[in-house]
């Protein structure tokens, strides 16, 4: 089979993963080497459905022995089946890597054989790129659940970044449509990493030159709206993980109707809440907000129509309206509409002056949502009586179901493009 | 205190020609009407001109109180506005170069100022732009072994991202070539130049070079979702000015 025809079925086969992100590592060249790794991560192109195309991502080969339901190379879906040898899809890399396509390679592969054959396949594609040809770029290394943690510890030293899915939202779905994983063959390795990168911390602490062990941290990927899970029990088990395996990210991925079980839906992937879960994960790791603050014991889901730091804000008006010249920075940070680089601008341009309406359209702060939120040296903008109930309708009418759905088009405008794509 | 005066400071175009004019301005107390650059200057009648000769100590002098008054952050806002398309430039980074001495390194977060918001404007635009073409910059491989790309900036960001292809590629001999402002990035594998370079002697690709453009289409289409198809995500993240030098569009 000629590569071309490879890179076709195996690029299809695995651009389901969500995570493009090239970012948090700084592994610099090295003499006579090529690449390095941007810890701002750089995105080198984008792809028709607007997704950052960051890596080269591939699997090394979809002949898989696993039957997952959700997944489209599940060994009793009838697809076109193809392998990379270590060596081609090297070759492929650095052949990329060159011409300033790609930041590096996002790798990863079916099951074939066994688990621990498949991951010795792994870890020989990257000692071809790191020990043979120098390679200092990105490399993220999918680990294969159930694989001898001695293999783990090895890949871990040769990548950028290492992730296991947890693929759907709880233990029931997982029984039910990924029979052959179970949630502690994927909470294993997750732990693993987790010890071997504190443990490399600690030993860099001590040897400048001892051996880095996935230098940015690991990810998982969840799929969204395959099965019942509300948006509540997702997000707080996303902050679980954050807080138990200090993930460096949570992606979610909504389902597209791939699977032939009668029990997976088979309408098209619920964007909308994926963008809001996304939003959520936002707030939780930049903006101090908890799961339980986001969604409360009495509230299931985000609403369709206002994005969730609005939500909150409107359910907590005992916050607001928020003085910009004195509101301390973390209220700041709650002000719908405002982020985290409006809120800094603030807090450091009103040490020098207080800051009118005026200023703050100077400054380039957003006051499409903010507005109904703050005051400006006790005033409100453009004197508008602030009521609550009013509130709500006001945003609505802003908004209108059509700005909501030009959201959709752009799925993470409001938290800085960049972030989602993996420059942050 | 510095007297308005009706001159013309005349420099070569280069920042630390800027400087030194800069520093002519401040030794001979006069505020001037206006900087222009030596070569492309019509000459009127009505006002007085002066010959700013480049001088490296003088420029020197200026950056480094800059950076001693305002901080590091400050100097660097100044250049990359400098590189920039900013209005009146000049003549805004001079009054920044002043509030610079006024108000010490708080001047880059005094965004409620007219001037000091400006040039970071200005300068936020030119470094984006650069972090585009980190991103886009798309080399051929030419038939001498030679990485080729060829780019139109709006801003002059050669200077900008020369620093990170050098070590990102740093045994692999380049050429960024900036076809608007006539200037070449040219690395040997060891040095880094920049060098003029107003017209470019036709690229010849070498064949392997071809086989992989053909691979990188075939990534990039398969790569997609079709399901989730998003015209316009994907021109808001990758405008269209630079789809004419992608090799996958």
């Amino acid at each position: 089979m000629e590569i071309r025809d490879k890179l076709r079925i195996l690029s299809d086969a695995a651009k389901y993963d969500a995570s493009c992100s090239s970012s948090g590592s700084e592994r610099s060249n090295t003499p006579g080497g090529l690449g390095n790794a941007a810890s701002c991560g750089i995105c080198h192109s984008f792809s028709a459905d607007g997704r950052c195309i960051s890596l080269l991502k591939i699997l090394l080969s979809n002949y898989c022995v696993y039957d997952c339901q959700y997944c489209i190379n599940r060994s009793s879906n009838d697809v076109e089946r193809a392998a990379f040898t270590p060596r081609e899809a090297a070759d492929l890399t650095v052949d990329f890597y060159k011409r300033n396509y790609i930041e590096g390679l996002f790798l990863s592969s079916a099951v074939t054989g066994s688990p621990d054959n498949t991951m010795e396949q792994l870890i020989k594609t990257l000692s071809i790129l790191r020990n043979e040809y120098k390679f200092n770029g990105y490399i993220h290394v999918k680990t294969i659940p159930g694989a001898a943690p001695g293999l783990v510890n090895r890949l871990g030293l040769l990548c950028d970044r290492m992730s296991v899915n947890i693929e759907l939202p709880s233990d029931k779905s997982l029984s039910r449509f990924a029979p052959q994983k179970t949630k502690e063959s994927i909470l294993k390795p997750m732990k693993q990493i987790q010890g071997g990168i504190i443990q490399s911390k600690n030993e860099l602490a001590l040897y400048r030159h001892a051996p880095t062990f996935t230098p940015a941290g690991q990810s998982t990927q969840m799929i969204v709206g395959a099965t019942g899970e509300s948006d509540k029990s997702i997000i707080r088990l996303s902050q679980g993980l954050y807080k138990k395996f200090d993930l460096k990210r949570v992606f979610y991925s909504a389902y597209i109707p791939i699977g032939t079980n009668p029990a997976l839906p088979t309408t098209a992937p619920p964007l909308l809440r994926e963008h809001r879960l996304y939003q959520a994960d936002w707030l939780m790791r930049f903006y101090h907000f908890s799961a339980e603050e986001l969604l409360e014991d009495d509230e299931d889901s985000f609403s369709n129509l206002i994005d969730p730091k609005c939500q909150w804000a409107l359910r907590h008006m005992e916050y607001f309206p928020a003085e910009i010249n004195s509101a301390p920075y973390e209220l700041l940070l709650r002000v719908p509409g405002i982020g985290v680089r409006s809120a800094l601008k603030i807090v450091k341009a009103r040490r020098f002056s207080s800051l009118g309406f005026e200023d703050l359209k100077k400054m380039r702060v957003s006051l499409k949502r903010a507005k109904y939120f703050i005051t400006a040296k006790g005033k409100t903008y453009k004197n508008i009586w602030l009521r609550q109930e009013l509130i709500t309708p006001l945003l609505l009418s802003e908004n209108g179901s059509i700005g909501q759905m030009s959201l959709l088009d752009e799925p993470t405008r409001e938290d800085g493009v960049k972030c989602l794509t993996g420059e942050m | 205190m510095l007297n308005r005066r009706d001159v013309i400071y005349l420099y070569d175009g280069s920042f630390m020609g800027f400087l030194s004019a800069v520093y002519d301005c401040n030794s001979e107390h006069t505020y001037p009407y206006d900087f222009e650059v030596v070569e492309n200057g019509q000459q009127t009648l009505i006002r007085q001109y002066r010959h700013c000769i480049h001088s490296d100590k003088k420029a020197q002098l200026v950056a480094s109180s800059v950076v001693n008054h305002a901080g590091k952050a400050a100097f660097e806002h100044l250049y990359c506005a400098f590189l920039s398309q900013l209005e009146n430039k000049e003549m805004t980074l001079f009054e920044f170069i002043r509030l610079c001495m006024k108000h010490g390194a708080g001047i880059v977060n005094m965004l409620q100022l007219d001037c000091p918001n400006r040039v970071i404007s200005a300068s936020r635009a030119a470094t984006n732009e650069a972090h585009m073409y980190r991103q886009f910059i798309r080399f051929g491989e030419l038939e001498n072994g030679v990485y080729y790309a060829q780019v139109e900036p709006k801003n002059d960001v050669l200077p900008l991202i020369a620093d990170h292809f050098a070590r990102r590629y740093a045994s692999m001999p380049f050429i960024i070539h900036d076809s608007v402002h006539g200037q070449c990035i040219v690395y040997n594998g060891k040095e880094l130049q920049i060098v003029d370079a107003s017209s470019m002697p036709a690229v010849h690709f070498s064949e392997r070079e071809l086989a992989c453009r053909e691979l990188w289409k075939q990534f990039y289409d398969s790569i997609e979702i079709k399901e989730r198809h998003n015209e316009k995500c994907r021109m808001a993240h990758m405008p269209k000015r630079f789809w004419k030098f992608l090799t996958e569009l």
